[in-house]
């Protein structure tokens, strides 16, 4: 059988079957890309032992080809996190959302960024779907790796190694917004010099780049009496750092995270929601706009699987705060009162 | 509008689709939008199209080849955020930097894609193409005053002829120079007419223009005679903006126009309607949008043409899929009957610049 009967279309509201109005404008739909045509009575003819009867009964109804033009397509791939060069291919074909993950050594950094990728495995995740990505072999090993199904006695993150700037590349789409993230992948001793006065330009040069900053505090060491205050001093060392010239723009949103929550029992937090008060108010006399608190724990040890406050932080960071400049001052014009009809 | 605003922001409008910056590749894609921006004539459209994020192949071409231009080992394959911000660029270079028709239409197409439910990749694009299209409504009807200076030409000296005696015969000859240099005492005043005129007719075209639609806003009743208070909002809509069009002797169209518009309507001017309404009624009305293919840029214009193509007596449904299937707009989006006048309005004025 040569012929294929049109048996649909894949455009939504096409009244091809009804009426035989294309709407691409084909005559009764021949030669419309869109058109959904009777493959199985054409399959018959090169599949053996597979009646028509049979193929029918598939129907086009089934057909993978349907579709809707809102569906987005996922691209997937990629291995290890990105090198600044490849983020920068990867920025020119999807945009780019920076998110510099920021704190000391083991503060909790990469189980952060695997968990807010774990959230996006169970489905749609705070409002937003998965939408591709190119570091997907690292955030998956990553995100496995925390798990306890994973096989470990005591499931651990394996500790960022990289010499270099480096990027995680976490797409999301939310109705017909992209905003395509790029979370550092960077060791947390670079992060530790800035706080002992390195030039931020040269430790993490991405700072300069960076569209929203996660300052985190380990929720273990702010559990220490013995070492909290310290802890507390180096984050604010931290932020001084990075907000030095060279470092943070003007207006970075910045979020102090305190991680493994878990860990801190209750006087212990009222104890920190009162520093992180200051620590907010000298980062926003630092320049960064808007500062926010967040209490995390991205792993609990109590219920590893079910991430705790990473929702609101991850709403933080979805927030549209673009506000379109304002343009300068007109140039002195002649006005007319016909121009002025408003007035 | 200075283009000193856009050399600021390139870097910032530039950033999500560049991780590694620096002065040298600024200077390259600055150097990539400028060469766009001066062969935007009859890329207008795809211009703006891509400058809201919609990338199609032409658009692609067309920026590859301006890459190409500064650095022939540009690969553009794959890097579609990059080629939209630049194809923003461009036009907001374009809309600035000129004031002439390429530069209206682009800015018309930007303010049409805001309508159309499209977001601009740069911000600030929106705002940028609203002030410079009022800007070249408000230049090209600017009261150059003609002949402010009395008209004088200056003139050598002339050779002197002596008056013939009566009934004395005289000699061609003789009065030849005088003749010659009398002729050219008439060429330069005749040329100073020719520059003072042209200045003069603007005016006289821009008062005219001024003077028709002052006295339209205040008739009771369209051309038709029909009393604007006995039309329902849409018809009043549609039909105001079609005859505001047919009284704009030049483009852009006066920055007034808005107002006018909003006057006509009077209290029905924040009622909403859909692009379908102002589509369904433009059709009853047959509005002439010319021989513009289906475009987003072009919503109104477009569900005309797909209603006429898909469109039954029965059936309203078929050609609004049709719409948001071809053209990814949806006919459903609403709007102020003021914004809806607007847009009706300024697609005329497209198509007028298309067909131009």
């Amino acid at each position: 059988m040569s012929e294929t009967r049109i048996v649909g279309c894949e455009q939504d509201g096409c009244p091809i079957l009804d009426d035989g109005r294309c709407l691409e404008g084909f005559a009764e739909g021949e030669g419309c890309p869109h058109a959904l045509r009777d493959v199985a009575v054409a399959a018959t003819e090169n599949v053996p032992g597979v009646s028509e009867d049979e193929e029918a009964a598939d129907g086009p109804e089934e057909s993978p080809a349907r579709g809707t033009t809102a569906e987005i397509h996922v691209e997937l791939g990629g291995d290890d996190s990105l090198t600044l060069p490849q983020a920068d291919r990867l920025a020119t074909a999807y945009g780019s959302f920076v998110v510099l993950v920021a704190g000391e050594f083991q503060s909790g950094k990469t189980t952060l960024v695997a968990e807010l990728y774990g959230g996006f495995l169970r489905g749609r995740y705070c409002g937003w779907s998965f939408a591709g990505s190119d570091s997907l072999y690292t955030l998956d090993r990553r995100y496995h790796t925390t798990r306890a199904k994973s096989g470990l006695d005591h499931p651990d993150m394996p500790r960022t190694d990289e010499e270099e700037m480096r990027l995680l590349d976490l797409r999301v789409h939310g109705g017909r917004r992209i905003l395509p993230f790029m979370f550092s992948d960077v060791r947390g001793e670079f992060f530790d010099n800035v706080s002992q006065g390195a030039a931020v330009e040269n430790e993490v040069p991405l700072a300069a780049r960076s569209d929203a900053v996660l300052v985190l505090v380990d929720g273990e060491k702010v559990g220490d009496r013995y070492l909290r205050t310290e802890t507390l001093q180096l984050t604010r060392l931290l932020i001084a750092g990075l907000t030095e010239e060279g470092g943070l723009a003007p207006d970075t949103p910045l979020a102090i995270v305190l991680a493994k929550k878990d860990k801190l029992d209750e006087t212990d937090t009222v104890w920190f929601v009162d520093q992180a008060q200051r620590l907010q108010e000298f980062a926003a006399v630092r320049g960064c706009a808007p500062v926010e608190v967040f209490l995390t724990a991205a792993r609990p040890d109590e219920s590893p699987h079910a991430p705790l406050g990473l929702d609101s932080l991850f709403e933080w960071l979805c927030e549209d705060r673009a506000q379109p400049l304002e343009l300068p001052p007109e140039e002195a014009d002649q006005v007319r009162s016909f121009w002025r009809t408003a007035a | 509008m200075n283009m000193e605003f856009i050399d600021d922001n390139l870097a910032r409008w530039l950033k999500p689709a560049l991780i590694e910056e620096d002065a040298d590749r600024l200077d390259y894609y600055r150097a990539v939008a400028v060469s766009a921006e001066g062969d935007m004539l009859g890329h207008e459209l795809i211009a703006v199209l891509a400058a809201h994020g919609r990338l199609g192949p032409e658009a692609r071409n067309w920026l590859a080849g301006h890459l190409a231009k500064q650095d022939d080992t540009f690969v553009t394959d794959g890097r579609d955020e990059l080629l939209r911000r630049l194809a923003a660029v461009a036009v907001a270079t374009a809309v600035s930097g000129r004031s002439d028709g390429v530069a209206a239409l682009a800015g018309l197409a930007a303010r049409s894609a805001a309508f159309a439910g499209l977001d601009a990749v740069i911000q600030e694009l929106p705002s940028i193409a609203d002030r410079r299209v009022a800007q070249m409504g408000r230049n090209v009807r600017s009261r150059v005053t003609a002949m402010a200076e009395p008209l004088s030409v200056t003139v050598g000296k002339q050779p002197t002829v002596k008056k013939p005696a009566e009934g004395e015969a005289v000699d061609p000859t003789q009065v030849a120079a005088a003749v010659t240099a009398q002729a050219q005492v008439i060429k330069k005043l005749i040329g100073a007419l020719d520059e003072a005129l042209p200045a003069a007719a603007g005016r006289q075209r821009s008062l005219d223009e001024e003077v028709e639609m002052l006295w339209w806003v205040i008739r009771e009743s369209d051309e038709s005679g029909k009393p604007w208070a006995s039309q329902s909002g849409v018809e009043r809509a549609v039909a105001a903006a079609a005859e505001l069009a047919a009284r704009t002797l030049v483009l852009p169209g006066p920055p007034s126009a808005g107002h006018l518009l909003r006057r006509l309507l009077a209290n029905e001017a924040t009622e909403n309607a859909t692009i379908a309404d102002l589509a369904v009624e433009a059709s009853k009305q047959g509005l002439a949008f010319g021989d513009c293919d289906a475009h987003v840029l072009l919503p109104v214009a477009s569900c005309v043409r797909l209603r006429s193509e898909f469109g039954t007596a029965t059936d309203e449904e078929t050609w609004q899929n049709a719409v948001q299937n071809k053209l990814d707009v949806d006919p459903k989006r609403a709007a102020s009957l003021a914004e809806g006048s607007e847009q009706v309005y300024r697609e005329l004025q497209i198509a007028r610049l298309l067909a131009q």
